[in-house]
């Protein structure tokens, strides 16, 4: 068994808020182990990915039943560091109609190579529009350029409409 | 005069344009809450700036004292990285049409990524880019 660290951990309702405090938090106790600023840079950029994702995306619920549904899932945040490597795990309930478009997005950019991810980003730069949620659907492809491998995800149906999704992002804390 | 001065914040860089010192300046990290909100009266003033100097008496000035835009952005999120590549077309425009402007990016002295991120941008929007590296 090798030395497992925990850097941060949030389960809860995210909000501005306790963004700032888990980011400061990465980066205070990433620093203070004397990790890469390089690596640093790229676990941070990452982090702010998922917990913007996680503020923007989670539904709100539209009755009681929905929101007691939504309170038993809370969104979950955690960034572990396991000898070499760190491990972000991100959390969170989505809609069900959601989880097609996602899954083709994970699948495209899996099967894209490097020089194709830039190409990729640099063209949806050019044609981001932000959506009414303040996103630019940047943050995936951002993400997967960073970790230069397939993004780890899962999906778990909690009933017809919701569906919890997970996904596990690797950085080696040493560089190529 | 300063068009533009707005202070940073945790999630909102620094961003002053001044008229009379010909420069722009955005320094920080950037996550805004909503990237259009922040940075829509950005581009906006810097478009009307730079019609406003589209001229050949700022040509000329401008060929001895060039407009200089700073990029010290330590970090930017997605949604701001759309708006910053907006700020940069702005430029670009300009600079196509004579007006003498440069462009510095800076990064971290070590850090690779953040001088990749500008050397694409430089490379998307067909423009050059000085690169400054920051030590310590």
């Amino acid at each position: 068994m090798g030395e497992s660290n925990d850097i941060v951990h949030y389960s809860g309702d995210l909000n501005k808020s306790e963004i700032d405090k888990i980011l400061s938090q990465i980066k205070e106790k990433l620093n203070e182990q004397g990790v890469d600023p390089q690596v640093i840079r790229r676990i941070y950029s990452a982090s702010v990915e998922c917990l913007d994702n996680i503020l923007k995306h989670t539904p709100k619920g539209s009755d009681e039943e929905e929101i007691n549904i939504l309170n038993n899932y809370p969104g979950k945040f955690t960034l572990k560091r396991e000898n070499e490597f760190f491990n972000l795990f991100a959390g969170n309930v989505i809609a069900e109609e959601c989880i097609e478009p996602l899954k083709t997005k994970f699948e495209v950019l899996a099967s894209l190579k490097s020089a194709n991810l830039m190409h990729l980003h640099k063209k949806k730069l050019l044609a981001a529009e932000i959506s009414e949620k303040g996103g630019a659907g940047l943050g995936l492809i951002i993400i997967s350029r960073l970790i230069g491998k397939k993004i780890k995800y899962d999906f778990e149906k909690i009933n017809n409409k919701f569906s919890y999704f997970a996904l596990r992002i690797e950085f080696s804390n040493i560089l190529d | 005069m300063e068009l533009i001065n707005i202070q940073p914040t945790e999630q909102t860089p620094k961003v002053v344009l001044n008229s009379v010192k010909r420069f722009f300046e955005i320094e920080g990290e950037s996550r805004p809450e909503n990237a259009h909100d922040f940075f829509f009266p950005i581009v906006n003033e810097l478009k009307n700036y730079m019609k406003s100097v589209d001229n050949e008496f700022h040509k000329d000035i401008f060929s001895e004292f060039p407009f200089s835009a700073h990029f010290k952005l330590m970090y930017f999120n997605s949604s701001s990285a759309k708006f910053i590549s907006d700020l940069l077309f702005v430029f670009k425009k300009y600079y196509d049409k004579g007006l003498k402007l440069r462009v510095y990016w800076y990064y971290n002295d070590g850090d690779e990524d953040q001088r990749d991120v500008g050397e694409d941008l430089s490379e998307m929007v067909a423009f050059p880019f000085t690169f400054v590296m920051v030590k310590g």
